[in-house]
């Protein structure tokens, strides 16, 4: 039984650069993906899940990293490059090939700007949970040769974006940046008429697959007509996809990132050195993969016989000692209150934190208290302000620093709620 | 049955501040001295024993410091031992030299702190200086211990009110009692407005809330009492030797505002001696950063909790008060190499209580109070010292 997309989520980066929103220093593929997922919730976790498929612009890391993070250790990974076609056949997945189980599907792509590249666009990404439906379901994928420009397929495409007939309903949209096409149908008339995506808000940037992402929430996408038709022209090829609207997609975004303003693109991992300066205190890769599971997943130790939480977990209760039957609970990720904060300045930091510093100028951190009693130290995503006591923070996953050749990740958290007590 | 005490009979001490001088000088120098300094003078070859406090700072000699220390203190063949607790180390070398003594088996320890944090370009001080911080978590959170004493100030201030002119009062008070110690890196005074409008470096702690970089030796001799009094009329006896420890990080402490390993200490130290807090006569508490001279108060039991910044903004902690408190100066302004603090405390101890501290001396001190902090409370030494 083919699948539909019955869920989604977006996560946005929390930067800027002019007008499109791009990879903040602490995101990146992986950190966009998990905000996407988490934003999801538990159809990001859930032990049915049979598969995940990663679009876009993911490391090959990210194929033990993800299911590691999401606590799914040996599901299935699919991992292929970006562009609509392979976000269009992941999402159709392979009838008869694909195991029984529900998919998710993790797409991201990060910003392309000023490079050779013909495209300028920002970063986002985009979780979709992919199920037997109802929702929005993808039956066949085609690709071609650049199409001539106008008419293809049935579709008039005007690329200069101005729909012919009346308003028209954005169904499915695709593409990058000034190519986006929509198929819609117009209510004057029947058949389909084609117009360029309405722009994402301003802020956010279009990235090559995120104006899809975006549509699924376009108004009047609930009463859509069925089958639909999408086509998405690429700067070589085109993909056509048909597909059938069954019901209506849940939908949900991640935590909204504080805004940092950029004044260069972001740094891309190739043109620069992942070893960060720290010959003194030092965490070495075994005991950063040993901790994962706290530090991605805010896992705890819950002791039966004191009915407390140890956090980080290790393996024995902090109170009492007890070794056997601790059970693994993850801490809520939603509500955490904060016990004590500072603004860490230049020159206060550790040398692992000096690519922050020159970045961000200086940067929170926070001791905050989990609804279920453990507290954590973050460093705060965003511009340094002050976070009075009491205030609410999320953890989020996101970039520390390099080391030996590879980004080393934790939580930082985000300020959703400053408190006014003080 | 009169418990068995060790005594100070000498103490040497080298300037404090970015000297040019290397370790092995400075080991020497502060040997040297202490070694003079003993009345009726000793033969190093009655050195049964040696303790070496000392971090490591920089990575000179990382191992082993403590055969360089046997070289320049020429200790024949005695052993020694390097102790590493952080900024802690010559408090818990002092306890182990006074343990040495009061188990009966030494007469003789020399104990010495040692740390030369200068030599090391900038960056290499910060990685430093957070080596003995939570690395896993706080230091993966982006703090070093500015940062992390920060946090605990935060909270202090919310909880209790605490001013930040009470913050800026323990740097102005421990600036004027530098200005009178020869030894002391800073000899400037500073005013409360110099502190609160000098430059954040973890908020709300600014430059003038934090200790220096610094390098120095101190050298402490000890001996049975009976030993001592046949060296010296005017011993200093170790009244009663505490320590206490932590976790590691701020996040698993029952307390934010509180250091529970100072206050283990504080205990373990009065039940050993036989006098009460009434009978301090001074307090040497370990300011590595203001915040951390109001914590050690209330935690060593002289302020209730919440009432140290009111205690020093009356002036009650300043040299002529009616508790001084850190008038050498102090981490703050006498400076703070990490492995010697400790060490450095008691030498304040032995010369105050033999009224020989000069310009700064406290007329009439008899008993003595000094408190030693490993990293962000982690562990903890208190000992009491009382003149005999
Ligand atoms: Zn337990």
């Amino acid at each position: 039984m083919p699948m539909a997309i019955v869920a989604a989520a977006v996560a946005r980066p929390s930067a800027r650069l002019g007008p499109l929103a791009v990879e903040a220093p602490d995101e990146d593929a992986f950190t966009l993906a998990m905000a996407a997922a988490e934003a999801l919730g538990e159809r990001a976790r859930s032990s049915e899940l049979a598969r995940i498929d990663l679009v876009g612009d993911h490391a090959p890391e990210a194929e033990w990293a993800v299911p590691e993070a999401l606590g799914l250790g040996g599901v299935a990974i699919h991992r292929t490059s970006g562009g609509p076609a392979h976000l269009f056949e992941a999402i159709r997945g392979h009838e008869g090939a694909d195991p029984p189980g529900t998919r998710l599907l993790l797409a991201v792509d990060l910003s392309r700007v000023g490079r050779a590249t013909g495209t300028n666009h920002g970063a986002l990404a985009v979780a979709l949970a992919l199920g037997p439906g109802p929702g929005i379901r993808v039956d066949h994928v085609a690709t071609h040769a650049r199409s001539p420009r106008g008419e293809t397929e049935g579709l008039r495409v005007d690329r200069l974006g101005r729909p012919h007939g009346s308003e028209p309903t954005a169904l499915l949209i695709l593409g990058d940046d000034e190519r986006v096409v929509a198929a819609a149908r117009t209510a004057g008339g029947p058949g389909f008429a084609t117009s360029l995506v309405p722009r994402a808000p301003p802020g956010t940037g279009p990235a090559p697959t995120t104006p899809f992402a975006l549509a699924l929430r376009a108004p009047g996408v609930d009463d859509l007509p069925h089958p639909f038709v999408l086509a998405a022209l690429g700067a070589e090829r085109d993909v056509h996809v048909r597909g059938t609207v069954t019901g209506s997609v849940a939908w949900s975004e991640a935590t909204p990132s504080p805004t940092l303003a950029l004044s260069a693109p972001p740094v891309r991992d190739d043109e620069r050195s992942l070893d960060a300066r720290s010959e003194g205190a030092y965490v070495p890769r075994p005991r950063y993969i040993e901790n994962l599971p706290s530090r991605w997943r805010l896992e705890a130790d819950w002791c039966p016989s004191c009915s407390r939480l140890t956090f980080p977990a290790r393996g024995a209760c902090a109170h009492c000692g007890r070794t056997q039957e601790l059970e693994r609970r993850s801490l809520a990720r939603s509500v955490w209150t904060v016990d004590a904060a500072t603004i860490v300045r230049p020159g206060a930091q550790p040398t692992e934190f000096d690519g922050t510093v020159a970045v961000a100028g200086a940067y929170g951190v926070v001791v905050a208290r989990s609804s279920e009693g453990p507290r954590a130290t973050f460093q705060l995503v965003g511009p340094a302000t002050p976070v009075p006591i009491g205030s609410r923070v999320v953890p989020v996953l996101r970039r520390l620093y390099p080391m030996e050749g590879e980004w080393r990740y934790g939580r930082k958290a985000i300020v959703v709620a400053a408190s006014d007590a003080r | 049955m009169v418990r068995r005490r060790a005594a100070l009979v000498g103490a040497g001490h080298t300037r404090f501040g970015v000297v040019p001088e290397g370790p092995r000088v400075l080991l020497r120098t502060a040997v040297d001295a202490a070694f003079g300094s003993v009345d009726r003078g000793l033969d190093r070859a009655r050195v049964e024993e040696a303790f070496l406090g000392t971090l490591g700072f920089s990575g000179w000699q990382l191992g082993n410091p403590s055969a360089v220390l046997a070289e320049e203190a020429r200790l024949g063949h005695a052993p020694v031992t390097r102790v590493e607790n952080a900024c802690a180390s010559a408090g818990f070398a002092l306890r182990a030299g006074v343990r040495a003594i009061e188990s009966g088996d030494r007469d003789v320890v020399l104990v010495v702190g040692l740390e030369k944090m200068s030599d090391s370009p900038s960056a290499h001080r910060r990685y430093w200086l957070g080596v003995s911080g939570d690395t896993e978590w706080e230091r993966l959170a982006g703090l070093t211990f500015a940062g992390v004493y920060a946090l605990m100030a935060s909270r202090h201030m919310a909880d209790y009110g605490t001013p930040a002119e009470a913050l800026a009062e323990v740097a102005v008070k421990n600036h004027a009692n530098g200005q009178l110690n020869p030894n002391a890196q800073f000899h400037k005074t500073i005013d409360r407005a110099q502190v609160l409008a000098a430059p954040r470096v973890a908020d709300p702690l600014g430059l003038l809330d934090c200790c220096p970089v610094t390098d120095g030796a101190v050298a402490l001799l000890l001996a049975s009492e009976e030993v001592a009094r046949a060296l010296t009329d005017t011993p200093v006896a170790v009244a009663g030797a505490g320590a206490g420890s932590d976790a590691l990080a701020l996040q698993e402490r029952a307390s934010l505002t509180s250091l529970a390993a100072t206050r283990h200490a504080a205990e373990e130290a009065f039940r050993r001696a036989s006098f009460g807090r009434p009978q301090v006569g001074f307090l040497e508490v370990h300011d590595c950063f203001t915040i951390a001279e109001l914590l050690a108060l209330e935690d060593l039991g002289f302020a209730a909790p919440g009432k140290a910044a009111e205690m020093t903004l009356e002036g009650a902690t300043a040299r002529s008060g009616r508790l001084p408190v850190n008038p050498d100066g102090g981490l703050k302004a006498k400076g703070h190499p990490i492995g010697a603090s400790g060490a450095s405390q008691a030498y304040e101890a032995f010369v105050q209580l033999r009224a020989a501290a000069g310009a700064r001396q406290i007329p009439g001190v008899e008993r003595a109070l000094t408190h030693n902090v490993g990293g962000s409370g982690a562990s903890a030494t208190v000992t009491l010292f009382e003149r005999t």
